[in-house]
């Protein structure tokens, strides 16, 4: 009885010392936090400059469909200028120039980027208005924008197969634009001139007949249908065209996911009936990206996207091409690499990223790209570490699989490492 | 018998002040939500600074621009990047559930869902200013003493806050006010009850005004060497513009 007794006091001491242990470690856990910080010196941020600057350093090696592989180095400056005044007024300069010093395509030629150069005025705090050669992107896909209308020919040289990447890497559109905003809306019409009948691939050429080669309009609206839900409406006209509606949608689904939907329709031709330049009968087309982007509690975000262009050739016509005459095939694969379209009917695209979950400051990206058509895969894949304020230090990966004139095993980098250093002043 | 009787008034009237001076706990958090927030539209320079183990890994220069929002007590909230150099000038908007984050190179606007942080290892509600009365419902637990961010014993009030909102970050909060109401420290949990992390108010002074803490020192709950250190400054009463909380209107958003 007398040892039960101890041996009940016992335990209870002992559960006493180690909760007492417990709450003192968190007090020390706490104290040696609070002493860390207090020794440090912490200036307040600066006001950002006006002008920034960045340079990549990027060797490369390639390997092409026919096994053959290839070195290059990429050295590409970018600087940007962007400053408001007191009146409302507004400059922004953005340019950037990819050197490639090999055989590759595109290689052994500097290509000068005009990305941007506009000005802006803002008479009111709901109104704008731009002029000069402005960016627009829209849409709120991630792998297959069908409502980013000023895509077609935008990029000169490009740099990463991630289409956040050629969304920066690409040159604006010269255009007019005004924007008006109200409580439960917004409204902007843009209208971009023909500037220049042709591309011009002159290393330092504006370019303008690659992005200005027609007279385009587009206007978009947004109205709040319900609390967290304000889809956008689009109407776009190419000259020579039919004019395509356009919708993009986001909605929250729970803390962790957001959808995202974004269609546009109109009469064309076959994408097919556009890269050969044939004039083939219109029909209603239809092009659309679905998917949503979920958000693990551990910050690894994963998004999956159906990707789907109704004027891009099916199995049948697919199957044609790929067999069918080399020149024909190539004219094509050339057109779909410069519109940004999809090279067959129906694809998949999916993306994986983290950030500074392996490793602090380390992001991560890996994309995949099926195409449901003809069965061919790509994969990307990324790791840049900051390694501080001023330096990046990033690998890229990509290979290709699939017969060799299929969606992706017919690309001209069938794999591809890279390694890029980047140097932001 | 009659001294019996006054004795027992006496004792009577201060049970009842003492009952009727027991403070309302949302009216306590209200009132250490007006100690952390300007009333007005304001902006103010906040600097992010991450350690690991002692050594320092990141720092983030962020503006932040609140507005209370046109329907509701809370604020609707624009951050600016202002450092590192990549990422300057990017810009994330919390409004309600709504958040966003644009990217001024590719000028595409990102719906992001609450769960994703944009900050390292700060979640986006702690960097953006909110009333922690709109998102919780509080609770007195008592009066305790504790030792405080610049280590000083605090005679605090204990609140026990509990999520009453879908867009509130936290599950539930431990928050100690000192006699004033203002922040001394909280602890922050999932809804399982896990500790997320500790953060400490500290360093008052002055500003627009009121006396505010001019640091919070966030220790994560899980990997307690994981200290993040938020320091304010350069609070100004601003008008923020309401098309600056419209995804539609980012890549006009330019601040001098």
């Amino acid at each position: 009885m007398v040892r039960q007794i101890f041996s009940h006091v016992f335990l209870c001491c002992a559960c006493l010392l180690a909760s007492a242990r417990g709450f003192a470690a968190a007090s020390d856990t706490e104290d040696n936090a609070l002493k860390l910080v207090d020794s440090q010196a912490i200036d307040t941020p600066a006001s950002p400059p006006p002008f920034q600057a960045n340079v990549e350093l990027a060797p490369e090696v390639v390997r092409a469909p026919n096994g053959l592989d290839d070195t290059a180095m990429r050295i590409s400056p970018t600087v940007r200028y962007d400053r408001a005044f007191d009146d409302g007024w507004r400059a922004v300069f953005d340019d950037r120039v990819d050197y490639v010093s090999s055989g590759l395509p595109g290689g052994g030629v500097a290509l000068n980027s005009l990305r941007e150069l506009y000005v802006s005025d803002r008479p009111s705090q709901s109104a704008v208005f731009e002029l000069g050669r402005v960016n627009i992107t829209n849409g709120s896909a991630v792998g297959f924008n069908p409502t980013d209308y000023f895509r077609y020919n935008s990029v000169r040289y490009v740099v990463s197969p991630d289409p956040t990447t050629q969304r920066i890497d690409r040159l604006g559109t010269v255009l007019v634009s005004g924007q008006t905003l109200w409580q439960s809306g917004s409204l902007t019409a843009i209208e971009a001139p023909r500037l220049q009948a042709e591309p011009d691939g002159a290393s330092f050429s504006p370019d303008l007949g690659a992005t200005n080669r027609r007279n385009q309009f587009l206007l978009e609206g947004t109205a709040r249908v319900a609390d967290g839900f304000t889809p956008q409406l689009s109407l776009y006209q190419g000259a020579g065209e039919s004019p395509r509606f356009g919708l993009n949608s986001t909605l929250l689904v729970n803390d962790a996911t957001v959808g995202f939907f974004e269609w546009s329709g109109g009469l064309s031709r076959s994408n097919l009936d556009m890269a050969l330049s044939v004039n083939g009968s219109a029909a209603f087309q239809q092009r659309f990206a679905a998917g949503f982007t979920y958000t693990t509690s551990n910050q690894v975000s994963v998004t999956a996207e159906f990707d789907h262009d109704g004027a891009a050739p099916s199995g049948s016509a697919w199957r044609g091409l790929m067999n069918g005459n080399p020149n024909t095939y190539a004219q094509y694969r050339q057109w779909v690499v410069s519109s940004q379209e999809l090279t067959t009917r129906n694809g998949l695209f999916m993306r994986l990223s983290t950030k500074d979950v392996l490793v602090k400051s380390l992001d991560t990206a890996v994309i995949a790209r099926y195409d449901i058509v003809d069965r061919s895969a790509f994969f990307w894949a990324n790791a840049t570490y900051h390694f501080n304020d001023h330096v990046d230090l990033g690998l890229q990966l990509q290979t290709s699989h699939g017969t060799s004139r299929s969606d992706f095993g017919g690309a001209i980098e069938k794999d591809l490492a890279e390694f890029v250093f980047t140097y932001f002043l | 018998m009659k001294r019996v009787l006054i004795q027992l008034i006496v004792l009577l009237s201060i049970c009842g002040a003492a009952i009727a001076a027991q403070p309302d706990p949302q009216q306590m958090l209200k009132a250490c939500d007006a100690i952390r927030n300007p009333a007005r539209p304001f902006r103010l320079k906040t600097e992010l600074v991450e350690y690991r183990d002692g050594k320092q890994v990141a720092s983030n220069g962020l503006e932040v621009f609140s507005k209370l929002a046109a329907d509701s007590d809370q604020y609707d909230n624009l951050i600016r990047f202002v450092a590192p150099a990549r990422d300057l000038n990017k810009l994330m908007l919390k409004a309600g559930r709504d958040m966003w984050f644009y990217d001024p190179n590719n000028k595409a606007s990102i719906r992001t869902s609450p769960q994703q942080r944009l900050l390292g290892q700060v979640s986006n509600g702690d960097v953006v200013t909110t009333n922690l009365s709109h998102d919780y419902s509080a609770v007195l637990v008592g009066d305790e003493d504790i030792q405080d961010g610049e280590h000083q014993i605090c005679h605090c009030h204990k609140l026990n806050l509990t999520q009453s909102v879908s867009e509130a970050t936290y599950a539930r909060i431990e928050l100690w006010l000192n006699p004033v109401n203002a922040p001394i420290k909280a602890y922050f949990y999932t809804e399982s009850g896990r500790l997320l992390k500790t953060a400490f108010y500290r360093r008052y002074g002055e500003a627009l005004g009121v006396n505010r803490p001019t640091e919070i020192v966030i220790i994560d709950g899980l990997m307690p060497t994981w200290v993040t250190l938020m320091r304010f400054s350069d609070y100004a009463w601003y008008d923020v513009p309401d098309s600056w909380l419209r995804p539609e209107y980012f890549s006009s958003v330019k601040v001098e």
